[in-house]
């Protein structure tokens, strides 16, 4: 193959790699966390966005099967230290969307504490996925103090349905109750709380996204 | 009242208007919300939740407040448009009097016309609707730096903060080699007061090892009886009567670890005997962290003898005996104190552990039945037994923990301890290194104390002491796993997985005539140098960790390769 064919080749290839690369990352979920402007920190607290969470066409299925999905935030502020680096403070809080089979609307809700905060009922997956990537702000600043910070969120996903968490729950408190109530046999009771049980040891019910802000100084007497 | 809102809603578009001309800002949060808070409550606003679709032909004449949305515009809206928690999407063409935009994005602001200014804050706005139906917003919660707002957060509330009964048929969370799996059947009763709880667990045990027979080997009880006055601090009183079978030394590995293992690989970590009688406790709680409790129970004490209960492998195998246990009654009267501040468990733990025991026994039991060359004669036992599990979990950085934990316990005073009461240390919860209950390499035998030339091979040390370290770092495992794709299901990969190392130090030993070797005089603690440790490495994916460990002290002990389904500790 001539050496110019070829070096067009590997250009054509390299787009196309290129080019099916922002096209994925344009389509996968991501958690990010900005920090509060400068002169902020010791007032208000950074913003959290977790974008096209809903978007695998497996979790769809879940959700459109009546599988409420729940994504758990946890914002850290920790201090830069020598050594160590220490945990300040932290806050979290739910996000749960389910499928309203009667009404056929998605439902979002935010949870923060034991309060319930509605963000909508939607009839399509786009807009319920828009209610989950509304930015949040986490309520928790940084103290006045002179030190160097830095924010990190944790975001957990997973699929559940509320009876089967229950389930596993009892399960692994080794409970088999339902069976007895004649809700489900006892073979499948196990043999479902066996699946999920081998299913949840591996992981793949849950799914963990991180982000992280750079760090920042806060000037002494900030924020007094 | 609302003809005031409209015209503050009107005041605050137009100073912004007048402020910044016709372009779109964000603006100070209480700008933005405040305007679509007073847009959403003027009397005259058309109040939408839910989806907003307006036509190309179509037109609303004054303002619109939208909840939620989303909210589609092709056609005119000749008053402002006020969004909130919801997404605007304005097509060709579109007609907009002035735009407010709360907790959602603008698409398509470039081709429509906004004859007024735009107003933005990206950030989800809560509130709540108020008896009138006027929209109140709620001011960001401040972060409460009282302790005891740290305390709640903490744990989530308990869910069971409510009154249920039921019928219960339910595992005793194990499976092993004596009762197979224990099913245990019967009514259950949780009562919230005010001024407290009741609770009541009335279970009859089924064990599933053969043979099955209608007698004590297959039956048993368990009841469970608590008054509890007060709900976060406070003091419980109660009492249980119960014929089991109890484990000898359960603080190695945790019950769902030891039920895995027997049924899975026909590998039992534990030494097992009967219980029959009762006590009675005080309990003094603090909340979900803390508890001391002391208890006086009169009880008769019995082997179980090994069955044969399924296991997955190995099944053809002999099961491991379980040792000969000293058999006779005894009362006894227990101190425990259990602290547990650790934060929570579906990432790397902070905070501190602490689990300390003393326990009083007195009775009559016919001892050492495992040494077949006597015949165990009843005799009268007193003895002081102590047992302290410390652990302190500390996070270095979100991505790593330092953990430590230290355990001591053993004969404090008294007669010898009775078998139920021995201890030992090597295998995979204390020595992975070491090999549980295999110790004829090493010499002198300090992890069994001469156990393993016995039948069982079981626990025969008056003391105990460990040491035990772990450094855990988080590593990405994203770069195998595309989340654009189906890969909901894939296992193993969908969180962030640690690498551990670890090292471990322990011994046991009795309290007797000094040898220097594997007893010593009650003052005396064993110099390190005679500790055996071991190191090791490996890979936690969250709730299975694969590790290598290698004992550094016995050159011919092999390297063993441990699975876990839970930290290490």
């Amino acid at each position: 193959m001539p050496r110019r064919l070829r070096r067009h080749l590997l250009a054509v290839v390299a787009l196309l790699g290129a080019t099916a690369a922002a096209t994925s990352a344009q389509t996968r979920p991501s958690l990010s966390i900005t920090p509060p402007a400068a002169g902020e920190v010791t007032r208000t607290g950074p913003v959290v966005v977790a974008s096209r969470m809903l978007s695998g066409r497996k979790l769809q299925e879940l959700l459109a099967s009546g599988f409420p999905a729940r994504l758990h935030f946890v914002v850290e502020l920790w201090s830069v230290g020598g050594w160590v680096n220490d945990l300040e403070r932290f806050t979290e809080w739910d996000v749960v969307v389910r499928w309203l089979a009667v009404e056929r609307v998605y439902e979002v809700i935010q949870i923060v504490g034991a309060r319930p905060f509605s963000l909508g009922r939607f009839a399509l997956l786009d807009d319920a996925a828009s209610a989950v990537a509304r930015p949040t702000r986490a309520p928790i600043v940084a103290s006045a103090a002179a030190r160097r910070m830095y924010y990190q969120a944790t975001l957990t996903v997973e699929t559940l349905s509320l009876s089967d968490l229950d389930e596993v729950e009892r399960w692994l408190r080794g409970e088999l109750r339902p069976a007895v109530r004649g809700e489900r046999n006892p073979g499948t009771v196990l043999g479902r709380g066996l699946k999920t049980l081998a299913s949840r040891l591996l992981g793949g019910e849950r799914r963990e996204y991180v982000a992280r802000t750079g760090v920042f100084q806060i000037q002494r007497g900030e924020g007094r | 009242m609302t003809r005031i809102n409209s015209l503050a809603a009107m005041a605050a578009v137009a100073l912004c208007t007048a402020a910044a001309g016709a372009q779109q800002r964000d603006l100070p949060a209480r700008d933005a919300v405040a305007a679509a808070v007073a847009t959403y409550n003027a009397e005259r606003t058309l109040r939408v939740t839910g989806v907003l679709e307006v036509a190309a032909e179509r037109t609303i004449e004054g303002d619109v407040a939208v909840l939620n949305g989303p909210v589609r515009v092709a056609g005119r809206i000749t008053g402002t448009l006020a969004a909130i928690n919801a997404d605007v999407q304005l097509s060709p063409g579109a007609s907009l009097g002035g735009l407010i935009v709360v907790g959602g994005t603008i698409t398509g602001r470039d081709a429509a016309t906004v004859r007024s200014e735009v107003l933005q804050r990206p950030e989800l706005l809560r509130y709540h609707v108020a008896d009138d139906q006027r929209l109140v917003p709620e001011e960001e919660p401040a972060y409460d730096e009282a302790w005891w707002r740290r305390h709640t957060r903490r744990r989530p509330p308990p869910s069971d903060d409510r009154s249920w009964r039921d019928f219960t048929f339910t595992s005793a969370h194990t499976y092993n080699r004596v009762e197979g799996l224990p099913i245990l059947v019967g009514p259950r009763i949780h009562q919230v007061t005010d001024w407290g709880r009741f609770t009541l667990e009335a279970f009859g045990v089924v064990r599933t090892a053969g043979p099955v027979r209608w007698d004590r080997g297959t039956l048993g009880h368990d009841v469970t009886s608590e008054l509890q006055l007060g709900k976060k601090l406070g003091l419980g009183v109660g009492g249980r009567t119960f014929d089991i079978v109890d484990a000898v030394e359960d603080w190695q590995l945790n019950d769902r670890e030891v039920g895995l293992a027997a049924v899975v690989l026909h590998r039992d970590f534990r030494d097992y005997y009967r219980r029959h009688g009762g006590l009675g406790f005080v309990k003094l709680h603090a909340g979900a962290d803390a508890d001391l409790t002391f208890s006086f129970g009169d009880e008769r004490w019995e082997n179980a003898r090994d069955r044969d209960p399924f296991s997955l492998f190995r099944g053809g195998d002999p099961w491991r005996l379980n040792p000969a246990m000293d058999e006779g009654t005894m009362h006894l009267a227990t101190s425990r104190l259990r602290v547990d501040t650790r934060r929570r468990e579906s990432v790397l733990w902070g905070g501190w552990y602490l689990d300390a025991e003393i326990e009083r026994g007195t009775g009559r039991l016919a001892r050492d039945p495992g040494l077949l060359t006597v015949i165990p004669v009843p005799e009268d036992v007193a003895y002081t037994r102590g047992f302290v599990d410390a652990r302190r979990y500390t996070r270095l950085s979100p991505d790593a923990a330092l953990n430590l934990r230290f355990v001591a316990g053993g004969w404090m005073s008294g007669d010898r301890l009775p078998m139920q009461r021995r201890l030992s240390v090597g295998g995979p919860g204390t020595l992975p290194g070491y090999d549980f209950r295999r110790a004829w390499r090493v010499h002198p035998d300090v992890l069994t104390c001469g156990g393993t030339v016995l039948p069982g091979a079981p626990a025969l040390c008056d003391r105990v002491m460990l040491f035990q370290a772990e450094f855990r770092s988080d590593f990405g495992v994203r770069w195998v796993r595309n989340d654009a794709r189906d890969d909901w299901w894939r296992p193993g990969f969908n969180r962030h997985a640690s690498w551990v190392l670890f090292a471990d130090a322990g011994r046991g030993w009795s309290v007797g005539a000094p040898d220097l070797a594997t007893t010593y005089a009650k003052d005396d603690v064993p110099p390190l140098s005679s500790f055996r440790a071991d190191i090791g490495a490996g890979i936690d994916f969250g709730s299975v960790g694969v590790y290598v460990a290698k004992a550094t002290t016995t050159a011919r002990e092999p390297m063993n390769v441990i699975v876990r389904v839970k930290l290490p500790f």
